[in-house]
Formats: structure tokens, sequence, C-alpha cells
């Protein structure tokens, strides 16, 4: 059953094993196919010719390469949640139960309903999108968008969670070498008895490269027996990694190159990207054949003529059964025996040159073949497969060549692969004799091997290889070992022939349709032409006006046509055309593969309190606050998220509460000079803080904005303790360290991270005091002892503990710190002290509610463009002593009168909350914002809405008044002024 | 087969050097690593420099009598990082393999790799990666990270690695 549904398979030959059908659907139809078949050579020996339709025009469109150049036969691969869209054919290897599909057709591939814009096409040029959907302007968003955005795109992006794992894997050796081609072989085998750790990478899951498709002998074997040794003996070297299956995508600076290794059906992990760092690089990345263009030479049995050699060498399929081959050089030629050994019938061979710019060695290959010398295609027919050419000799003479022929092999010269080189700004150079862009220098660190550099034939190859590793031995500093060439079959071999004629002829095809330079976004040589004529003449503008080699092959094939033409209509050397910028990645990269493991609960770090567990047995609803886990509030059985934020406020202001502040930045500064150091970091004073004081403190950055907001508290006469908000403590500790280290380094003072080393809990409302006192006895906890912003050093039960007389809630509060192994201890050890007073653990909520209730300023207002000033805390900063950020936070320009400053708001009914976020205005002029409101609640205490917003400091209501509105939540509020604090305006709860 | 499992505490310690201490780094036992990201081991106790003049400590046992470290003359600042840290042991044939997903560590013998302890990031959580033996890398997290790269790490040794190709190793 297999062997009779693969209809186009050879009896003999290939690399597959025909001992392992794979089972496969294409378009819902069953297939086999063989183990180390690509999709492609799979459908193509089932007899499938057309796999795809075009982007524009929706034609029909067949396989023409065996590589990541493939304009045409792009697919989707899987299914749900696995699909995968805009995959190569000729890059997705056949596995066990695949699934594809053709995109972009309906209801079927064979039979599309969008092929009626072939209709049109003559109104549908380059860039006739700029010139039409103009009027009526109102069709624009009801029909012009739909019909555009439903024709747009290729394929449908999955939908739901992707099963596949991805990840990621970091490598550092000696030297990549990129391609397992017959250069890179050469270059790594060398370079593995050197005894260098190295990486040869391949795309495709056998090394060898073109000895894979061909017929070459190497040291009296097969060319792909060669590389398949060879490639196994480096293996086996000492720190040398062969990867196959592995596409080199990007090429960066630093020497930083991306491999993606696509391993379907290999276990779980789908695609894994290497970020390799090689002190060397090979690139022996080969070159791709060009095809030619003419009218109508996208078909379906339109094909590279090395692609179809490689099918019938690779996969033992035959491409075709009547073969014309169409060549501007003498490489052409040398299909003519893999077609005749593949027993299909070679009907003529079409060159564009004249006779005596044949090479002869190429004449001499041709037997019982006409050769039709100085001749070019003006048509093609067939509607789902060539069937027919039409030659005529390129003087203009009417003699007509009509050849039945259902395979046209074209062979329109070779271009270096050196996209790599390209994405880090490696210059080309124009060489005239193959027409193609070998680079002009490869740069530090790269050596180009092989076709890459412009060789050609398979000695040269092997040699230029050599040459590689010796250059790159010899950058290491390392000696060349001597190791023998392998010998070639002499008659295996095929002359590099003569110069390579032009691809395309402008007049060949100016008033010709359907003479594709890139075939899957549908451009055609017209379309250049006529986007010249209006003047886009640069060569990056036609590339973006016609969208040439814009598609997801990034114009491998059409790129150097398209300069060609250019070049021709111009009147322009090619060097001043110039080439467009190859940009990374050298093939698609699905964004799973990007993502790696990051997604799902990896998607970042996150941290965890040392009091997480005991969050969670309290029944905490706990949130991400940044990165780390944190208690949002407790509720209790059927309480509503309000009800439990109301309940904990109401039990700090009335008895008491405990709260988790282990996530604070904590540092502590050393040393003798530590004072010095923090006057000059801090923007109000510090020096003169006594041992066992502590007080707030205000940083600023050199623009004389706030930065962050904490306390310094000085535990003993060189030791400060130095606390950060929780958002803005890598901020600070990077900014206290480039202090010390770059602007100040001539103080005695070290810094040193310890919020990981301390666990601590706040305590927090009227009977904090007695609470304190139970937890640790041996403090005295009096107001004479321990006063408001006092500090003390102390143990709790047996273990060094830290007490600070501090308050972010407005109310008598202390906060307690002790190693973080001793957390649960200070927990237990509190909740039970506090029981009898009704002591609860509040979250961030309740917090949140109690800062705005006593006006105190959080991340909402250090929003990194306020001043002191305008946090209403400019009496703090220092006027005589220097400190970071002072020759801005004076300036006149941070005094002006359309600077805001912070306010109160309460809502003028006094029951509508303020919407947090809400824009201010006055009145009705809805068109000139205010300010904005910083932050909102309903405050339990106060029993209506309150909030903290930005307001311009020159703020004139006229007869209007104050409003917040919110176009997001559709709130519209009436809002008042208030003084700030809203609570506890004297102080006296805190300082109890 | 790998594992992933966490060590019991430690002692660990952050030793400072003071601008008074860089005349007499010599004379104080043991011996201080001079190249950052060295490590010297002996018996339970491990001494690593992080940075220039900053070193960590760790010990199995209780790090002994601590002014012996300080020496004379007040050259180092010694900070008791105990509860800051925890230790994970990863262990087995594709201990390296894992590590090197997250993070772009040498891990190659002839980059000494197997004397070192490197300040890093694994998959942006910070840590000290020590390979401990072959087959044994120890990473050393801040205690806040340490259940999220636990997780992450259990998660690629749960999937396990991607079966190597035919040539690759």
């Amino acid at each position: 059953m297999t062997a009779k549904s693969q209809t186009r398979r050879l009896a003999q030959g290939g690399l597959v094993d025909r001992t392992r059908p794979l089972a496969f659907t294409f378009n819902g139809r069953a297939f086999y196919g063989c183990k180390g078949d690509t999709l492609a050579s799979a459908l193509m020996a089932n007899g499938i010719d057309v796999v795809a339709r075009s982007l524009k025009y929706h034609r029909p469109r067949g396989i023409m390469t065996d590589g990541p150049e493939e304009p045409n036969a792009v697919v989707t691969v899987g299914e749900g949640s696995s699909r995968t869209p805009n995959l190569k054919a000729t890059e997705v290897v056949l596995h066990d139960g695949l699934v594809a599909r053709s995109q972009n057709c309906w209801p079927s591939v064979n039979h599309d309903v969008g092929a009626v814009a072939g209709l049109a096409a003559p109104l549908l040029g380059a860039g006739f999108y700029y010139k039409t959907f103009m009027a009526p302007r109102g069709a624009w968003p009801r029909l012009y968008e739909r019909l555009i955005r439903h024709a747009a795109g290729l394929g449908r992006a999955p939908e739901g969670h992707d099963p596949g794992i991805y990840e990621h894997r970091h490598s550092q050796c000696d030297v990549l070498i990129v391609g397992a081609g017959p250069a890179g072989l050469a270059a790594a085998r060398l370079l593995a008895r050197a005894g260098l750790r190295l990486v040869l990478c391949d795309e495709r899951s056998r090394p060898g490269g073109s000895l894979t498709g061909a017929m070459q002998c190497i040291d009296g074997e097969a060319g792909s027996a060669w590389a398949r040794q060879t490639a196994g003996d480096i293996a086996a070297s000492p720190g040398a990694s062969v990867l196959l299956d592995t596409c080199a995508v990007w090429l960066g600076d630093h020497q930083l190159v991306s491999l993606v290794e696509r391993r379907p059906g290999a276990g779980s992990v789908a695609e894994r990207l290497w970020l390799v760092r090689p002190r060397q690089i090979v690139l022996a990345t080969g070159a791709i054949e060009r095809p030619v263009c003419f009218p109508g030479n996208d078909r379906p049995g339109i094909m590279l003529a090395s692609a179809a050699v490689a099918y019938i060498h690779r996969y033992a399929v035959a491409p075709g059964k009547r073969a014309v081959i169409h060549t501007n050089n003498d490489s052409g030629y040398g299909v003519l025996r893999h077609l005749c050994q593949a027993g299909i019938d070679v009907k003529a061979i079409i060159d564009t040159r004249p006779h005596e710019l044949i090479g002869e060695a190429a004449l001499r290959m041709v037997r019982d073949v006409d050769v039709l010398a100085g001749h070019r295609i003006v048509s093609t027919a067939g509607r789902h497969r060539l069937r027919r050419i039409d030659a005529r000799p390129a003087d203009g003479s009417r003699r007509s060549s009509v050849i039945d022929a259902d395979l046209m092999c074209v062979a329109g010269g070779w271009s270096p692969t050196l996209h790599l080189l390209g994405h880090r700004g490696g210059a080309m150079r124009h060489d005239e004799h193959d027409a193609a862009c070998p680079a002009a220098a490869p740069g530090d660190g790269v050596a180009i091997a092989g076709a890459a550099a412009g060789v050609t034939g398979l000695a040269e190859c092997l040699a230029d290889g050599a040459r590689a590793a010796g250059t790159v031995l010899q950058a290491l500093g390392r000696e060349v070992p001597v190791l023998r060439l392998p010998v070639i079959d002499a008659e295996t071999e095929v002359s590099s022939g003569n110069p390579t004629g032009p691809s395309c002829r402008s007049l060949d095809v100016r008033q010709q349709r359907a003479a594709f330079v890139d075939l899957q976004n549908d451009v055609t040589a017209q379309d250049l032409m006529r986007a010249v004529d209006e003047g886009y003449g640069a060569i990056e503008h036609l590339k973006r006006y016609t969208t040439s080699g814009m598609g997801t092959d990034q114009g491998k094939l059409g790129n150097l046509m398209t300069i060609d033409i250019v070049a021709e209509v111009t009147g322009q050397p090619f060097e001043k055309v110039g080439h467009t910028t190859f940009r990374p990645p050298y093939t698609p990269v699905t964004l799973g593969t990007l993502v790696g493991h990051a997604r799902g609960e990896h998607l970042f770090p996150t941290r965890q309190t040392p009091f997480h567990h005991r969050h969670l047995a309290e029944g905490a609803l706990m949130e991400l606050a940044g990165s780390w886990h944190y208690p949002k509030c407790y509720p209790r059985d059927g309480e509503t998220l309000d009800a439990a934020i109301e309940r904990e406020v109401r039990t700090v202001r009335n008895a008491v509460g405990f709260v988790d502040m282990s996530t604070l930045g904590r540092f502590e500064i050393l040393g003798p000079d530590a004072g010095i150091f923090l006057e000059r970091a801090y923007a109000n004073r510090l020096s003169t803080l006594g041992e066992g004081r502590c007080r707030y403190a205000l940083m600023l950055r050199e623009d004389g904005v706030v930065l962050d907001d904490g306390t310094v508290a000085r535990m003993t006469t060189d030791c400060w303790h130095v606390t950060a908000s929780t958002a803005h403590a890598g901020d600070v500790w990077r900014h206290l360290e480039r202090l010390r280290q770059v602007e100040w380094p001539e103080l005695h003072v070290r810094l040193v991270d310890v919020g990981e080393q301390w666990a601590g809990l706040a305590i927090a409302g009227p009977r904090a005091r007695d609470v304190l006192a139970a937890v640790a006895p041996e403090l005295d906890v009096s107001p004479e002892a321990l006063p408001f912003l006092g500090c003390r050093e102390t143990a709790f039960d047996g273990v060094r503990a830290r007490v600070f007389r501090i308050s972010y809630s407005g109310e008598l509060g202390y906060e307690v710190y002790v190693g973080a192994r001793h957390g649960d201890r200070l927990w237990d050890a509190v909740a039970a002290a506090g029981t009898s007073f009704g002591i609860a653990p509040y979250g961030v909520e309740a917090l949140d509610v109690m800062r705005i209730e006593k006006g105190h300023c959080a991340g909402s207002e250090f929003d990194g463009r306020s001043t002191p000033a305008e946090l209403g805390l400019g009496r703090m900063i220092k006027r005589d002593e220097p400190f970071l950020g002072r020759a801005l936070v004076h300036s006149p320009a941070r005094q002006h009168s359309f600077r805001q400053r912070l306010v109160g708001l309460v809502s003028t009914d006094r029951r509508t909350p303020i919407p947090r976020g809400a824009i201010l205005v006055a009145g009705t002029q809805r068109s000139r914002a205010l300010g904005h409101v910083t932050a909102s609640v309903v405050s339990p205490t106060l029993g209506q809405p309150i909030a903290l917003a930005m307001l311009q400091e020159s703020t004139s209501l006229g007869d209007g008044e104050l409003r917040a509105v919110s176009p997001i939540v559709g709130l519209d509020v009436a809002v008042e002024i208030a003084s700030l604090p809203f609570y506890d305006a004297e102080g006296g709860r805190t300082r109890a | 087969m790998t594992t992933l499992s966490e060590i019991a505490p430690l002692s660990v310690h952050r030793l400072l050097a003071t601008r008074r201490g860089n005349n007499v780094l010599e004379q104080i036992e043991p011996k201080l690593p001079s190249r950052i990201s060295e490590a010297l081991v002996d018996g339970s106790r491990t001494v690593m420099m992080l940075g220039p003049a900053e070193w960590l400590v760790l010990d199995r046992e209780p790090i002994g009598p601590v002014d012996r470290m300080i020496g004379p003359e007040q050259p180092l600042l010694v900070f008791d990082e105990s509860d800051a840290w925890r230790l994970l042991r990863l262990q087995g044939e594709d201990a390296v393999d894992i590590v090197t997903q997250f993070c772009p560590i040498d891990a190659s013998a002839d980059s000494g790799f197997k004397r070192s302890a490197c300040a890093t990031h694994l998959a942006r959580h910070p840590a000290i990666v020590m390979p401990r033996s072959a087959g044994e890398i120890a990473i050393l997290v801040p205690r806040s990270y340490a259940t999220s790269l636990f997780a992450l790490v259990s998660d690629a040794i749960t999937r396990s690695v991607l079966p190597e190709t035919e040539y690759a190793r």
C-alpha cells in the first residue's frame, strides 16, 4: 500500500529508509512517506503537484526548492493548539502522524475561489494599496479594512495553550562551524584533529550538504557515506559536538550565535534555542541556486535544478517524466546526467547565453539532447502542472520551439549564503563572473569557506574548508595539524564553467505578466519596473513599495534578480544599486522557541517571604506584587474582599494587627565614612542622627526627581541600617553601589544587602506596645526608653533581633526583624502575644488604605516625575549641604507654577468612590487635564471615599467644580480638595 | 537520572575587605582565593571570591572563631548571611546540561569550571553555581528565590533534556 501510493518514488537509490514507512495526512488525505523524507519530498513522491496558493493572486504553486529558500510550499503543520503556520514543506522533517494543510486557499488548494484575484491582476500591481481604497472615505472601516484583513496573512496562528516544550541551551566553544557540507566537514575534521572544542551544526538531518544530493565520490566512497563517516569521527573527538536539524538563525555582536534545533516527533521537546559563544566562527553555509525570470515561471513542475537533483539522490523521488533544463550558466548542464539516471526524458536544454559563451566541458556532457542556445522562454502552459514550454531565440526572431514537458529545471547561477554575515553588518561585493555577491571581508573572528566564499567545485570546497580551518587555528594561536585532503573522483567533478548570464532581461519581460521575481509575495519583474518608473529607484524603497524580498523566505531566491532588474532599468552599475539588508532570523523561528521555559509559572522569577506558608495557612488571598508573592488580605469564612480589608483596617485602628515587612529592601552601610556617604546620597540631613535613632529619608536622582523613600537607622557609630521600598529595592541598591564605587570611591564605606537575611513583621495599633513587650521581654518598650523613631538591637527568644519604632499605618507601630529561619517563631510569638487584644494579620490592601488615610506617598506618587516639593516633602530638603540631586531640585523649572502638587480629595457627595487614575478637570473644560488621581479608597475609618492626587499648583477653578473623570470605567465624579493627612493630623497616635 | 534536593542549613558568611585590609589580606588564614569566581575547598568549607574584595565562606559546620578571620587590624568585615541563602544540589548525568539551559556558564573541563563558584543568574534568578564533582552541581540561591528556582529546575529535570542527535554528545 505504501509503495503503491508513492508513485514517483524511485525503485532504488536515495537516502530514505524504505523499510520504515511513515503515515501522514495532507489536506485531509492520508499518505505514506519514508523515514528520511521531508514533507516536500513525501508529497512529491505521492504525486502531489499543487501544495499551496500564492499570496496575492492565489496562483497554484508547487515545490521549487529543497531548502529554507522555498518560496512556494508554505504549509500549516499540526492541529489545534499544536498548529504551526507558515512552515516550509522543504524544512519539515516527516514523522509518523504528521498532519499538514495548505493555507491561503478555499475551499481547497486545487479549487481555490481566491484565484479570481488573478483576473484582476492588472489592477493589483505593486503598491496598488497605496493608490486605492481612498474613496468613499466611510467605506474604509466598514468594507475595505475588513476585506483586506480577511485576505491578508499567511495561515492562522494557533489558539490555546501550546503543549510543546521549548528549551534554551547555552554553549561555549572554540569554534562554531555553520554548515556540514564539504567545506564545513573539511574544516571541522582539521579543527577536531587539533583538539579544539567545536560545534558543527547543519540545518538538515544528515551531514554532507550538497554531497547528499549528488553522485560525487570521495576517497573511493559515495560522498554521502564519506560525510556520514566524517561527521561521526568529528563527533567522537573530545570536546566536539555535531548538531543536525539545527539552523543558525542569527549572528550577533561579540560572537553570539543563535541556533534553532528542530526535533519534531523526538521526545517531548519541540524546539531548542542554542545560544553559542564561540571564539571563532567558520561560515560554510554553501550557496543558493537562483531561478530564472520568464513569463509563467511559477507553475508547479518548475523547480531549481539543484533541487531536482537533490530529490532524485537524497529522497529517491522523480520530480517529473519529461524535463527541460533552463540555464544561464554551465552548472545547469551537470543536471542532465542526474535526470537521465532517474529515467527522466530530457527534451532540451535552453540556455540564455549564445553558443560561444557555453563552456566546452558543459557541452561535452550533452548527448542526444537539443541545446537551444541564446533562447528565452516566452510562455509556459499548464493549469496545475507544467505542460508545455514555448522558447524563442533571444535575437527577436519569431521561430518558436514548443516543448511538451512536465518538469523544468532552472539553473540561474549561485548566490553565496551570507545572511549570517549580513546580520553583523558584513559587506558584500559584486562578482561579475558568477553574477553573485560574495563577501567583501568576513570580519574579525569569522572565516568563510566553500561555496559561501564563492568557491565552486568539490575539490576546491574541501581545500577551502581546510584553509579556513588553518586561518582559525592561527587566530587562536594553535598549530595547524597535517591532515591529508580527501581525494575526489575526477570523473564525478563538474567544472565551474564559463561566466553566468543574466537571470532576467527587462526587455524580455517588460510586457509580460506573471514573470515572477519574488514568488512568495507575487512580485513580478513588471512590478519592479513600474516601481522604478514611479521613482522608487533606491533599492530599500523599492523593496518596501513592491514587498519584494519581504516574505518569510526573505527573498533568498529573488533578491539578486531584483537588483539586476533595477540596475538594468536605471542604467546603474550593480554596486551602485546596492544590496538590501539581511535581517535575522535566517529562517522563521517560532515564538515558543524564543520564549523557551519562560511561560506559565516560569514566566519570571517569583519571590517568597519567610512567612509565605504562614500566609497560606491563615487563608490569605495572595497576589504578585512585582515579583513577590504577597498577601492581599486574609478573608475569613464568607467574607468579601472589601469586608476583609475593612475588618483588617479596623483591627489596626482599634486594637493591633501585624503585617509582613520582609519584602522591603534592607541594606547595611558600614565604615567610618558611612555617615558622610548617606548625607550625600539622601536629600535630608542624616549625619546628625544619633545611635539608636532612625529617620525618614528621601533619595533623589541627579535630576532632582524622587527616586525612593525609606528609613535610615543608626545602629552603632559605623553601622547604619537603611530600608528602601519593595518596588525600588533593586534600583536603590544599584544606585548606592554606583555612588560608592564610581562617584565617591574615596569614602571608607562598604554596603551589604541584608534583605534576604531578615524576616520582618510590623506590629501596629494602640496595643502594639503590649504585644512587643510580651514578644521581647528583655527590651524596655516604654516611650521613654524606646521613643518614636528609636531603634534597638535586642534578643528575641535567644536570637538576635532589631526593633524599630516606626509606623506606616499612622498608629503606634514597631517593626521587628529576626533572622529569616526564625521567622516562624516570631510570627507565633506575635500572634500569641496579641490574642487577648484580638490581633490579626493584615495584607497589602489594608496597608494601602491606612497609608492613604495618612497621606503617605508610595509607588503611584513616586512615579519618576515628582520632586520633593510637589509631594509636600520640600521642607525635608537640606539647604546647606551638598547631596545628589541638589543642583536641579532647586532649579527654577522645578518651582514653576505649572508643576503639580500632592493633594487630598474627597467626593463632593461623600459617597461616590473616586476612580483611581481618573483625570482631573475643571467643570466642563474637559480638554485640559489639571492632574490625575494617584490612589483612591473608601476609608473605613472616615466612612467616606478619599483619594490622593497630583494637581497643578496654579489651578484656578473659577466658577466650576473639580471633577475626576475616568473614560475607562465611565465615571465622572465631583470632588473637593481636602487637607492632608486625612487621619490623625497631629500624629498623636503614632507618637503615643 | 538527575535529581534536585536541598542541602541542610549551612553557615554562610560574607567577607568584605576594607581599604586597610588590602595590605594584610595575605596574612589571613585560611587563605582567600584571589581570582573572581575562584573557589577553594578545604574539607567542609568552601571559600569563594565573588567580586573585588568580596568573598563568601560556606561551611556545613558553624564557621568557628570569626575573629581569626578578622585579623588584627580589622581588614575584613564579616557578615553572617546564613539565613539569606539556600543550597540546592543538582546531581546526575544531565546536571551540567540542565544548568546550561538557564545560564551561559562555560562548563567545559578546561575552563576551570570545576574549581569555580560563579555568581550568575539562572533564568534571571540570582545564584552562585558551584560544581562539586562530576555530575554534581551545588546552587546557592537567595532565600526568597529558592522556591521559584527549585520549581524551574525540577521542571527541567522532569521533562528531561531533548534526546540528542545521532552525533551530538
